[in-house]
């Protein structure tokens, strides 16, 4: 492990796009991260990998901040900082399960910093939830149109310097029961060893939507064990069933310790939406 | 010596309402107005250093070429060991730690060059353009393989820098009689400081080829002697301003950048600063020594204690330091020194690798010891199937007992006051209750004692200069220096007491090398050192003070602004005094740390004890703990002021709960598996619990020593308490620190299939 080398930080050269599009296309064309609030990105490149050549600034980008609510979901500017959003009531009131993530993102002094594209575009704390949301991310790349994916499919493959514009959150149905926890070493401002969120519906269908991430763990729904529940509604999970079922969606995890406690915090999660 | 009847008191603002006063830099540092040694940044010229450190953990230095540092504009010197004009190794026990590297470098971290530039910027650029041809060396990643045949010897002396051995009685023969014996290999982590300002000050040429520290450190007189030898300077060149610093706890007590910058401000002529940021401390900076302890011990089936035995094994990293004192106390701690063991038999080792320099850290040995003795003793009750407290009760020492190698000790209490305390304690009611989804709770307990002082005979003096000055003030000096553990509350509040004065007729003056020596801040013995300094002096302040009032002042003594009636009335203020005097008093002490009677000392004369009780809860789920209620018995002498008392006793079992539950420094082959604090935690205010500290303020013996020094009593037996109430919540006993999760999970799976 070696002290980072030269150039530092007050090397990097930070361009200052007039729109999204201007923004995306300096990115692709020199090969250049994003700055949005940078609380994440800036501890990357203090380590080893050093500090980038370029960097694309989007804090002048009006049109990535705002948060509002439309018809059936959340409309969140990429740019919109965590404690924005945390002082937001209605998003509180309406996704209290994505108000408590969000307390658990760092610290106070991190949340004024941090923005909900850049903790998508560094697979961060808030990634399982939402996942298990069926969050949309509408995003462009380069000098191409503006695309609308599911977060899980922009996950599974990100495409190289995209720019994410906006988060699309649809609210939970009727019944739908949401969960999530964080396994971490103290009571607060750390990162996750273990991340496990879901999303109940039990009528008039049964329907999981399960989601893990964590410590060296990409975040991603756990899809054989959503299956489980969607082939047999009767289902009655236990850590021993469950645990190969994980091992399938996580294989990096499989004999790792953290599996059984992933299972036993799912099948928790499980029973207090049967309750 | 006859029994006490002593008992504990709960310390609150309620008990001790006329000492509970703020500390008195609380408002300066509460409103940010404090200056610390890294705010030093208006001297005219500044320069700012960067030191250069080995990217390897094991190599030889083939070539190094500092030609294109030099010549980046703004850069002011660039200096290797070559340009060193005294000695160019520094260390408390054993100077084998070089300033800069020559031949080799020996963990990653090491230094080897340093610059002085216009801005930290181009310093760090400056870094990167020395050149350093290495050939990488075999890597001795931990004790076992640096003790291997065949292991390349780290130093000329080989791999094993110490060893200890203490016995008594005939620990073979004594298992042999023992109804139950019990085993248990031990493991405690390499913890980490984490000081709130990091190893830095500045060193300020007085162009007249001297120079003065203004720095964080611990022992400004001491550093001044490693200085003056490194720089080829007279000691009375060399000045070491021990400023107010930001949290000390021993990684500071060995020299960090000083060397570095004062050779730069040396060569060009110019101040120097360099401050260290949290990673280049994490790599470089001290750490606890992480140890490995195999124990074993036995008892017959009354639940007599035959028997103990107990090696150990510590990763001292790359350079000695103070390794070898702390496995001095490790090992006094490691023979159980709490109880009455006729069979005793501990054996150390402290050993060189090619990992972070381990060095002085608050415990020093004693609360990695303490977590295996506690921890067996546990066991070996559960094994005769006797209670804790039951078969500790029955192996108590006596305060009269002598210590573990036959010497005099002089113990606050009988230790069985605390223990009848802990049990006493609320925190057993309900002690396992069960959340039925997620919390199991439990509540244990341990006993600890801590020494004070340097100990083993080993030189140990301080003084203190008490002046009255020309504008009336008492400027009273200690060579102690102030890193946030309350060394200036404790000395004002003594002052007032024995001097007789007002806080404000003080100027308390500390840590500095041109005042009087006090020995280091460390080793819990500021305390001690200023009560005996202060009764020394008082009578001699009195006499001087009346001395200058002339006849008729017989009456008259040191009071709130000046010599007082008996009544307490004002009559002559010290400003009067100074002006009548036709030489103000000047008065200074001196004087050996109370080491007892015994002409060979051994250990440490002045003890200290506690119990800990720990109420815990575990999540079933997770096998995450949480601690959420603290309750320590102290019998650790008068409280000076009681908040200082609190805040040490309560912060030091919170820095034991993070070697207990968190913190760690991996390394692997010499690597780094962390190097800041995103992957080094340590507890927050949200993890801190409810805590109680219990006071038995008298000490056995009268007033022949009062005061004990509470530094590091705190976190003597958190460990072990911690481990117990975990057990007690969910049947596992884990014995390797920090307790991760996964790790408790695993074992209460285990327990319950």
């Amino acid at each position: 492990m070696t002290l980072p080398p030269c150039p530092n930080r007050r090397h990097t050269q930070v361009l200052f796009p007039s729109s999204a599009e201007e923004a995306a296309i300096l990115a692709s064309r020199h090969q250049a991260p994003y700055l949005a609030g940078a609380s994440a990105a800036q501890l990357g490149w203090s380590k080893n990998t050093g500090w980038p050549a370029k960097a694309i600034s989007l804090h002048a980008l009006d049109e990535l901040q705002g948060c509002r609510r439309a018809v059936d979901h959340w409309s969140i500017g990429a740019l919109t900082r965590l404690s924005e959003l945390t002082s937001n009531r209605a998003l509180c009131r309406e996704l209290p399960t994505l108000h408590g993530a969000l307390l658990g993102v760092g610290a106070p002094g991190i949340r004024h910093l941090a923005t909900l594209g850049g903790n998508i575009g560094f697979a961060g704390d808030l990634m399982p939830i939402l996942l298990v949301l069926d969050t949309q991310v509408d995003w462009m790349q380069g000098a191409g149109p503006l695309h609308q994916s599911a977060l899980s499919d922009w996950l599974s493959q990100a495409p190289e310097h995209a720019l994410i514009t906006r988060i699309r959150i649809p609210l939970p149905g009727p019944g739908r029961q949401l969960r999530m926890e964080k396994l971490a070493s103290r009571e607060a401002f750390n990162p996750p060893l273990l991340n496990i969120a879901s999303s109940w519906q039990w009528q008039p269908f049964a329907q999981a939507h399960l989601a893990a991430g964590g410590a060296g763990l990409a975040p991603r729904r756990l899809r054989s064990c959503e299956q489980a529940f969607s082939d047999d509604a009767t289902l009655i999970p236990t850590a021993a069933t469950l645990l190969p079922l994980l091992a399938r969606d996580l294989p990096e995890q499989a004999a790792q310790p953290l599996l059984p406690i992933a299972a036993n915090l799912l099948l928790d999660q499980w029973s207090a939406s049967r309750l | 010596m006859s029994t006490n009847d002593f008992t504990p008191r709960q310390l609150n603002a309620d008990n001790f309402a006329d000492r509970w006063q703020p500390r008195p830099d609380a408002r300066s540092k509460a409103r940010g107005e404090q200056r610390y040694p890294t705010d030093e940044l208006a001297w005219p010229g500044l320069l700012h250093g960067r030191i250069l450190r080995s990217p390897f953990p094991h190599a030889q230095i083939t070539g190094i070429n500092v030609d294109a540092a030099r010549e980046l504009p703004g850069v002011h010197a660039v200096v290797t060991a070559a340009d060193i004009p005294g000695d160019n190794h520094y260390g408390i026990v054993f100077r084998d730690q070089p300033v800069f590297c020559t031949d080799r470098v020996r963990y990653l971290g090491d230094a080897l060059a340093a610059v002085a530039a216009d801005t930290p910027e181009i310093a760090a650029h400056a870094l990167s353009l020395i050149e350093v041809q290495y050939t990488e060396l075999p890597v001795l990643g931990d004790p076992a393989a640096a003790l291997a045949d065949g292991a390349p010897p780290l130093h000329p002396g080989g791999n094993l820098l110490d060893s200890s051995l203490l016995e008594h009685g005939d620990v073979e023969a004594a298992f042999k009689a023992c109804a139950f014996v019990v085993e248990g290999r031990y493991s405690t982590p390499r913890q980490m400081h984490v000081f709130m300002e990091t190893e830095g000050g500045v060193a300020v040429p007085d162009n007249q080829g001297g120079l003065t520290f203004r720095v964080g450190c611990q022992s400004g007189h001491r550093d001044r002697e490693q200085l003056a030898s490194i720089l080829d300077l007279p000691l009375d060149k060399v000045r070491v301003i021990g400023l107010a610093t930001g949290g000390g706890f021993g990684g500071k007590d060995e020299l960090t950048m000083q060397p570095a910058a004062g050779l730069l401000a040396l060569r060009t002529g110019r101040p120097v600063r360099i401050h260290f940021d949290r990673r280049e401390s994490t790599i470089a900076g001290i750490k606890r020594h992480p140890v490995e302890l195999v124990a074993r011990t036995g008892c017959d089936a009354q639940g007599n204690i035959l028997a103990h035995q107990l090696h150990a094994v510590l990763d001292t990293g790359a350079y000695a330091t103070l390794g070898p004192a702390v496995l001095t106390n490790l090992t006094d701690h490691a023979a159980a020194p709490l109880y009455r063991i006729p069979n005793v038999k501990v054996t150390g080792q402290l050993v060189y690798t090619n990992n972070s320099v381990a060095g002085a850290f608050r415990g020093f040995g004693g609360n990695q010891a303490t977590f295996a003795v506690e921890s067996q003793l546990d066991k070996l009750a559960a094994a005769a199937g006797l209670h804790p407290a039951g078969l500790r009760k029955r192996n108590l020492r006596t305060p009269d007992d002598a210590g573990v190698e036959g010497q005099t000790q002089q113990q606050p209490c009988d230790p069985r006051l605390l223990l009848d305390a802990a049990l006493a304690s609320p925190l057993w009611e309900n002690a396992t209750e069960t959340d039925n989804r997620r919390w199991l709770t439990g509540v244990g307990m341990a006993l600890g004692a801590q020494g004070n002082g340097l100990g083993n005979g080993l030189p140990d003096s301080g003084g203190a200069r008490l002046h009255l000055s020309a504008a009336g003030r008492i400027e009273l000096a200690f060579g102690f220096i102030e890193y946030g553990q309350g060394v200036i509350a404790a000395v004002e509040h003594l002052a007032c007491e024995y001097l007789g004065c007002a806080p404000d007729d003080l100027d308390i003056r500390l840590g500095d090398s041109s005042g009087p020596d006090s020995g280091p801040t460390s080793a819990s013995r500021s305390s001690v050192i200023a009560v005996e300094a202060l009764r020394r002096l008082q009578p001699q302040w009195r006499a001087a003070l009346q001395d200058i009032a002339g006849p008729h002042a017989d009456d008259l003594a040191p009071g709130r602004g000046g010599l007082c009636t008996p009544s307490g009335d004002l009559r002559i203020s010290y400003a009067k005094l100074a002006k009548m005097a036709a030489q103000r008093p000047v008065l200074k002490v001196h004087f050996d740390f109370p080491t007892g009677p015994d002409a060979t000392p051994r250990g440490r004369y002045l003890q200290l004890l506690i119990a800990s009780v720990a109420r815990v809860a575990v999540d079933r789920l997770t096998g995450r703990v949480r601690v959420l209620q603290l309750h320590h018995i102290t019998a650790g002498g008068k409280v000076i002021h009681p908040p200082s008392y609190l805040g040490q006793i309560e912060g030091a079992a919170v820095m034991g709960m993070g070697m207990a539950l968190l913190e760690d420094v991996p390394m692997q082959d010499g690597q780094f598996l962390l190097d800041n604090l995103d992957a080094y935690l340590i507890p927050t205010l949200a993890d801190a619990p409810e805590q109680r500290v219990d006071v038995i303020e008298a000490i056995l013996g009268g007033d022949s020593y009062p005061v004990r020094g509470i530094g590091e009593l705190g976190i003597e037996a958190i460990s072990p308490a911690l481990i117990a109430a975990i057990e007690n919540a969910t049947g596992a006993r884990l014995h390797s620190l920090p307790v991760r999760p996964t790790t408790l999970l695993t074992a209460m799976q285990e327990q319950h299939p």
